[in-house]
C-alpha cells in the first residue's frame, strides 16, 4: 500500500505543485490544507504516514502547527518546507519536532530523497 | 519537471496576494502604528517569492524578497514606518503586478532591479527617504482590486450560456404546455405547471448569478484616489456607501473606466487644496462618497464630493470660446451644465496635467452609460460639491423593449431609443412628405419604412402608421411600423449572426407567449 501525504502551504499553487510531485512517485496525497490550523485538524482526522509543511501561513503558522500536531501524535512525520531566508524558523521547527526541511524553491528529487529517508 | 504547467496556477496564486497586499497597505497607511497589516503584508510577499523562486522567476523573487526584508526591519523597529516606506511597497506591489504576466511570457520585467536596489537600501540604510521618481505610480496601471471576496470566479460567456439554455428550457416548457392543452390530459397539464414553475426559478437564479456586490466595483478605488491624492497634494477621503448592493458583472465591467474619470476629475478640479477648504471652513481634508442603490430594476450609482463645485460662469464662457452653444440664461441649469460638459472634446483646462484636461473623458463616459440603457446627471452647488448620478439597468440582459407589428411579425425596438411616438393620421402630429422624410415639430427627420425593409409588407395604409421617433448618441430618425404592440421587459439574447443577417438585427428574445422576436438595432437602419 501506498503512503499517504497531508500537504499544507497557503499557496494553492505550492499545494498542487508539491502534490504532483508526490503522487508521481507513487504517494497517496489524501489532504491538503492552506493553513495551520487546518493542517492540525486535518492531521488528526486522516492520520497520514507523512505530512509537509509551509512555515509562514495565515491564521496558524507551520511551527505552531507542528508544535501541536508532535503533541497529540508525537511518531508524526513531518517535512518542513520554507522559503530561503527561513534558516531560524527551520531550526526553530526541527526542534518543535518535524523530522526535516527543503528549501523552496526545491529540486522534486530533492523532496522525494528528503521523504524517502523520512519513511524508510 | 515542466514548469509551465503551473503557470496559471502561479499567476492566480500571485495576483491574489497582490490584491491583498494593496489592501493591507492602505490599511496600514491609514494607521501606521498597526502591527496586523505589517504581518499580513510579510506573509504575502514571502509567498509570492517562494512561489516565484520555485517557478524560477528571479526578478519577481527579488522584488519580493527585498519588500520581505524591508518589513522584517519594520518589525524589528530597525525601521520606522512611514507613508515614504508604504509608497515604496505599494510601488512594488505595481511592478510585480505588471511583472507576473512579463515573467510567465519569459520577457523581463523594466523596473524590477532598480526597485529591488532601492528597496534593500531603505532597509540597509534605515532612512525611509525614497527618490520620487521611484515613488511616482506607474503610468496606466491597472488598478488593482482590494479584499478577496468569499466568491468563485465564472468566466460570464459561461453565464450566458447558461442562461441561453435557461431561455430555451422556458420556450421548451411552453410548447410542452401547448401539447398537455391539446390533449386534454390532466396529469401532464399539472406535471407541465409544475415544470413552468421550475423553469422560471431556475431563469431567475441564473440571472442572479450573473450579480456581484458594488465592492466588486468599488473596491477598485481606493488606491487610485490616494494615488491622484499624492500626486495632486491633496488629501481626500473616500467613503462607500451600498457596496453590498448587487449589480450585473457586465455593468460593473462597464463602468470602472466612466467612474475612474468621475473620481479623477473630482479630485483634480473638485476638491480644493487643504488651506483654501481650511480658509472657508471646511475640514482640510476632502470626502468622497461613492454610492449603490437599488432603485427596482435600476442601479443608482452616486458619486459626491465637497469640493467647491462647478464654475458655471467658466463653463459657460469656455463653451463660448469653443464655439460650443449654450443656452441663453447666463446660468446654466443641471442639466445644460452636463450637456456642455460631456461635449466631445469640451475641456475647461487650459493646459493638460497628466491627471486630467485632455477633454476626452466625460463625453466618453456619458456614451458608455448610454450604451448601457442608462442616464448620466451632475448636479453642483457653487462652495458645497458635486454630484454625478449614474442611473443604469440592473443588468444588460434584460432590456425594455417596444414590442411592434410590422405585416404577421413582430419586432422588439429598445425602448431607450425611442424618444417619442407619432401617429400621422391625427391632426397636427407630423406630416409624411414623398421624400422618405418625416416632418414633426418643425424638424425634419430620415423615414425609413419597417415593413419594406424586413421584407414583411404592411397591412396598415402609409397614412395611418405610428412612426416612432429614435434618438441615439448625436443623430435621430424615424421609423413608420404597423401597430405598437406595448413595452415589455425581456431578456436580450445575442445571436450569432448567420453571414446574411442584416445589420439591424441586434439579437433576439423569447416573448411571454414563447415565441421567438427578433431586436432591432434601428440605429442600423439609417
Amino acid at each position: 500500500m501506498s503512503h499517504t501525504v497531508l500537504v499544507c502551504d497557503d499557496a494553492m499553487f505550492m499545494r498542487t505543485m508539491i502534490a504532483d510531485i508526490l503522487s508521481q512517485a507513487g504517494f497517496e496525497v489524501i489532504g491538503e490544507a492552506d493553513n495551520g490550523e487546518q493542517a492540525v485538524k486535518k492531521y488528526r482526522e486522516l492520520k497520514p504516514d507523512l505530512v509537509t509543511m509551509d512555515i509562514v501561513m495565515p491564521a496558524m503558522g507551520g511551527i505552531e502547527a507542528v508544535r501541536a500536531i508532535c503533541k497529540e501524535s508525537p511518531g508524526a512525520k513531518i517535512l518542513m518546507c520554507s522559503a530561503m531566508g527561513q534558516q531560524a524558523l527551520v531550526v526553530e521547527a526541527i526542534q518543535a519536532g518535524a523530522k526535516d526541511f527543503v528549501v523552496k524553491p526545491f529540486q522534486p528529487s530533492r523532496v522525494l530523497e528528503a521523504v524517502q529517508r523520512m519513511l524508510g | 519537471m515542466d514548469l509551465a504547467q503551473y503557470t496559471a496556477l502561479f499567476l492566480a496564486d500571485g495576483r491574489d496576494h497582490l490584491k491583498r497586499a494593496t489592501g493591507q497597505l492602505l490599511e496600514w497607511e491609514r494607521d501606521l502604528s498597526a502591527r496586523g497589516p505589517v504581518d499580513e503584508l510579510f506573509r504575502s510577499f514571502h509567498s509570492l517569492k517562494g512561489g516565484a523562486a520555485t517557478m524560477g522567476f528571479d526578478q519577481i523573487t527579488a522584488v519580493a524578497h527585498q519588500a520581505e526584508h524591508l518589513l522584517e526591519a519594520v518589525r524589528r523597529r530597525e525601521l520606522g514606518a512611514t507613508p515614504a516606506v508604504v509608497g515604496l511597497l505599494l510601488r512594488a506591489v505595481d511592478v510585480l503586478d505588471q511583472g507576473l504576466e512579463s515573467a510567465t511570457r519569459g520577457e523581463t520585467i523594466p523596473d524590477a532591479e532598480h526597485l529591488a536596489a532601492a528597496i534593500e537600501r531603505v532597509t540597509s540604510t534605515g532612512r525611509p527617504a525614497v527618490p520620487d521618481a521611484i515613488l511616482a505610480p506607474a503610468p496606466e496601471r491597472r488598478t488593482s482590486e482590494y479584499p478577496a471576496m468569499r466568491s468563485v470566479r465564472i468566466d460570464p460567456a459561461r453565464l450566458d450560456e447558461l442562461l441561453q439554455l435557461a431561455g430555451e428550457l422556458v420556450v421548451t416548457r411552453t410548447r410542452l404546455g401547448g401539447v398537455a392543452a391539446d390533449l386534454g390530459d390532466t396529469d401532464l397539464d399539472h406535471v407541465s405547471s409544475r415544470l413552468d414553475t421550475l423553469v422560471r426559478s431556475l431563469h431567475a437564479g441564473v440571472l442572479r448569478a450573473r450579480l456581484a456586490p458594488a465592492t466588486e466595483l468599488f473596491g477598485r478605488f481606493p488606491r487610485l484616489v490616494r494615488d491622484l491624492g499624492a500626486t495632486l497634494g491633496r488629501s481626500v477621503h473616500l467613503e462607500f456607501r451600498g457596496d453590498d448592493v448587487e449589480l450585473d458583472r457586465s455593468v460593473i465591467e462597464a463602468l470602472v473606466d466612466p467612474l475612474i474619470h468621475l473620481i479623477r476629475n473630482a479630485v483634480d478640479h473638485g476638491i480644493e487644496p487643504a488651506d483654501e477648504r481650511v480658509a472657508v471652513g471646511k475640514p482640510g481634508q476632502g470626502e468622497l462618497l461613492l454610492v449603490a442603490e437599488r432603485r427596482r430594476d435600476w442601479i443608482l450609482i452616486r458619486l459626491s464630493d465637497d469640493g467647491h463645485g462647478i464654475d458655471r460662469r467658466a463653463v459657460a464662457r469656455r463653451a463660448l470660446e469653443l464655439g460650443v452653444p449654450i443656452p441663453a440664461e447666463a446660468e446654466l441649469d443641471d442639466e445644460a451644465l452636463m450637456t456642455v460638459l460631456a461635449r466631445p472634446g469640451f475641456t475647461l483646462k487650459r493646459a493638460v496635467t497628466a491627471v486630467s484636461g485632455r477633454g476626452v473623458g466625460m463625453d466618453a463616459v456619458l456614451t458608455t452609460v448610454k450604451s448601457l440603457g442608462g442616464r448620466l446627471e451632475c448636479h453642483s452647488v457653487p462652495g458645497a460639491g458635486t454630484v454625478f448620478e449614474i442611473t443604469v439597468p440592473l443588468t444588460t440582459a434584460i432590456q425594455r423593449v417596444l414590442l411592434v407589428g410590422v405585416g404577421a411579425e413582430r419586432y422588439a425596438i429598445p425602448s431607450r431609443l425611442i424618444r417619442e411616438a407619432a401617429f400621422p393620421g391625427r391632426s397636427g402630429a407630423g406630416e409624411l412628405s414623398a421624400a422618405p422624410r418625416f416632418r414633426f415639430r418643425g424638424r425634419d427627420f430620415p423615414l425609413v419604412d419597417l415593413g419594406s425593409i424586413t421584407g414583411d409588407g404592411s397591412e396598415v395604409p402609409r397614412e395611418r402608421r405610428p412612426v416612432l421617433l429614435l434618438e441615439w448618441e448625436n443623430r435621430d430618425g424615424a421609423v413608420a411600423v404597423d401597430t405598437l404592440l406595448g413595452q415589455h421587459d425581456v431578456l436580450i439574447e445575442r445571436i450569432e449572426a448567420p453571414r446574411d443577417m442584416p445589420g439591424w438585427v441586434s439579437g433576439a428574445t423569447i416573448l411571454a407567449d414563447g415565441q421567438p422576436a427578433f431586436v432591432l438595432d434601428p440605429t442600423a437602419l439609417f
